[in-house]
């Protein structure tokens, strides 16, 4: 990002204007993936609070943030804290949201920002356009009972009723996707073809 | 490596686990064998991660985008705004102080003026059975529903621009960027800046809804139950039980009341159905030969029973109707 390279030299009055520029660039280019970062954290209704107030920090210390290639992850620490904050604070009123409490600690220990891995992944634009392409190949008919399925989360019998075909002619096209998938995309989609039979 | 650590849960666990399908008793399995080694964790949320990418394609549109940058640039503003009037009012703090001190130290004995703004006679206007159309000082117009109260100063004051309503009513707000155009209402408060909208806000049921149609408008809970802005086409609706504000899409079709007339556009009969069940009180049954995936566009009068409202509706939808009681039922035309 070219913000990097004026980050060392401050002076309010001249960098005030680019700041802005910068700041609403930054919003444009991180807000979509910080927001499935926090959305994996707390759920999707609590996600969007927790973006929008980092931003909002982020702005309100504009002038001390070194907008440079630290800035990233500057973004997913502030998303991380305070998605801890909120699952630490959430209420747990029942035997289910407990098991469910334990399940979302250990998920976050997973989704550390320090851990390379788990940001590059969301960062990583070609995955995500390799998977959507995988994906439209598909045949004809393999393709929308594997997207009502996966996209829609349709169950296997919705779908047959939705398509008029069979319950049976459904599983057999999600196998088929799912062969294919695999077959395209190695290693990533083979975990997901293990499990997605179900 | 991989698969024989994921033997131990097996397939459908983890389909189940991947689609939040699973119970209790399913969680419990999974958090124990995730207790069991770490890389049993590490697996199975790399997994879902990967799953949860392939589904997110779509989910960041340009649109979602948009409307993040204005929550938050709206967010921003406040902040600026607010450190702004902490200025304006320290500013004139010390203007009053200097104020009081010449008049005691000449010993006229002035009246104070208080510095905030001094409430002007409010006019109440209640409607029983009709729908009562007026005009607020600043040209704003307003509809009022039945059996509804609006409360309003006969002048607006110098910064903003307050009204209190119960009941049901729409409003044409005329823009004033310097004087935001607030109303409040039992369960929750609307501040517009020139816009239209909806209002439905009463004592009596648990629900209080804001829909927006156009322009923009914020929409607080009055209890601390948070705050939403609204673009058009948006809804937010607060449960007075739940205490809940969530934003939803309008339904059209309901907001035309001051008009006497249902609009509709591309609607379902889905959504026709509920437009006329909640105007006319009735339950519409929909028979499975109904042709639901058709949409119409169009604007229908108001009558004053449901089954004048469905001899119209026959005209431009292929249905037979039959009325038992308070409940309709609807059939495809043969």
């Amino acid at each position: 990002m070219q913000a990097g390279s004026n980050a060392g030299q401050y002076n309010n009055g001249i960098m005030s204007e680019n700041l802005d520029h910068i700041y609403k660039l930054l919003f444009h280019k991180y807000y979509a993936n910080l927001l499935f970062y926090a959305t994996r954290i707390v759920g999707e209704e609590e996600a969007e609070d927790v973006v929008q107030d980092v931003f909002v920090e982020l702005w309100r210390r504009k002038d001390t943030v070194q907008m440079g290639e630290q800035i990233q992850a500057f973004l997913y620490r502030a998303v991380y804290t305070r998605a801890l904050n909120v699952l630490k604070h959430r209420d747990v009123k029942s035997s289910y949201e407990a098991v469910l409490a334990e399940i979302h600690k250990k998920r976050i220990e997973f989704y550390q920002p320090d851990s390379n891995d788990v940001v590059k992944r969301i960062e990583d634009r070609e995955l995500r356009k390799r998977l959507a392409e995988a994906i439209n190949e598909l045949p004809d008919k393999c393709k929308m009972v594997f997207k009502l399925s996966y996209l829609h989360d349709m169950k296997n019998k919705d779908i047959a009723e939705t398509m008029g075909i069979s319950l049976r002619t459904v599983e057999a096209h999600m196998y088929k996707a799912l062969k294919i998938l695999r077959g395209k995309l190695e290693y990533l989609l083979l975990m997901l073809a293990l499990f997605l039979l179900g | 490596m991989t698969k024989e650590v994921m033997n131990k849960l097996d397939d459908e666990l983890i389909a189940k686990f991947l689609r939040e399908e699973c119970s209790e008793e399913e969680l419990r399995k999974i958090n124990a064998q995730l207790d069991e080694a770490d890389e049993n964790a590490h697996e199975l949320f790399e997994l879902e991660q990967i799953y949860h990418l392939g589904r997110s394609v779509e989910l960041a549109t340009e649109e979602k985008i948009k409307r993040a940058e204005k929550r938050l640039f709206n967010s921003l503003n406040r902040e600026e705004k607010k450190r702004y009037e902490v200025r304006k009012l320290n500013v004139w703090m010390r203007y009053a102080a200097i104020f009081i001190g010449v008049f005691l130290i000449s010993g006229l004995g002035y009246h104070i003026y208080q510095l905030q703004d001094v409430p002007e006679d409010l006019v109440a206007v209640v409607t029983t059975d009709e729908v009562k159309e007026l005009m607020l000082p600043d040209g704003t117009k307003v509809w009022l529903n039945k059996n509804t109260t609006l409360k309003y100063p006969r002048e607006f004051s110098e910064s903003r621009r307050n009204v209190y309503m119960e009941g049901e009513a729409y409003f044409e707000v005329k823009r004033d960027t310097e004087k935001p155009f607030i109303v409040r209402s039992e369960a929750m408060q609307v501040r517009v800046l020139g816009t239209v909208f909806n209002l439905k806000s009463d004592k009596r049921t648990p629900l209080a809804v804001a829909s927006l149609l156009k322009g923009e408008i914020e929409v607080k809970g009055n209890h601390d139950e948070g705050m939403i802005i609204l673009s058009p086409g948006q809804k937010a609706e607060l449960n007075a039980t739940t205490r809940r504000l969530v934003v939803k899409m309008m339904d059209t079709g309901i907001e035309n009341w001051h008009n006497n007339q249902f609009l509709f556009e591309k609607a379902d009969i889905f959504t026709i159905a509920r437009t006329l069940e909640n105007s006319y009180g009735v339950k519409i049954i929909l028979a499975p030969d109904i042709d639901s995936a058709k949409t119409y566009t169009g604007v229908l009068k108001k009558k004053n029973t449901v089954e004048e409202v469905l001899n119209s509706v026959k005209n431009v939808i292929p249905i037979e109707y039959k009325i038992v009681g308070t409940s309709v039922f609807l059939s495809s035309k043969k």
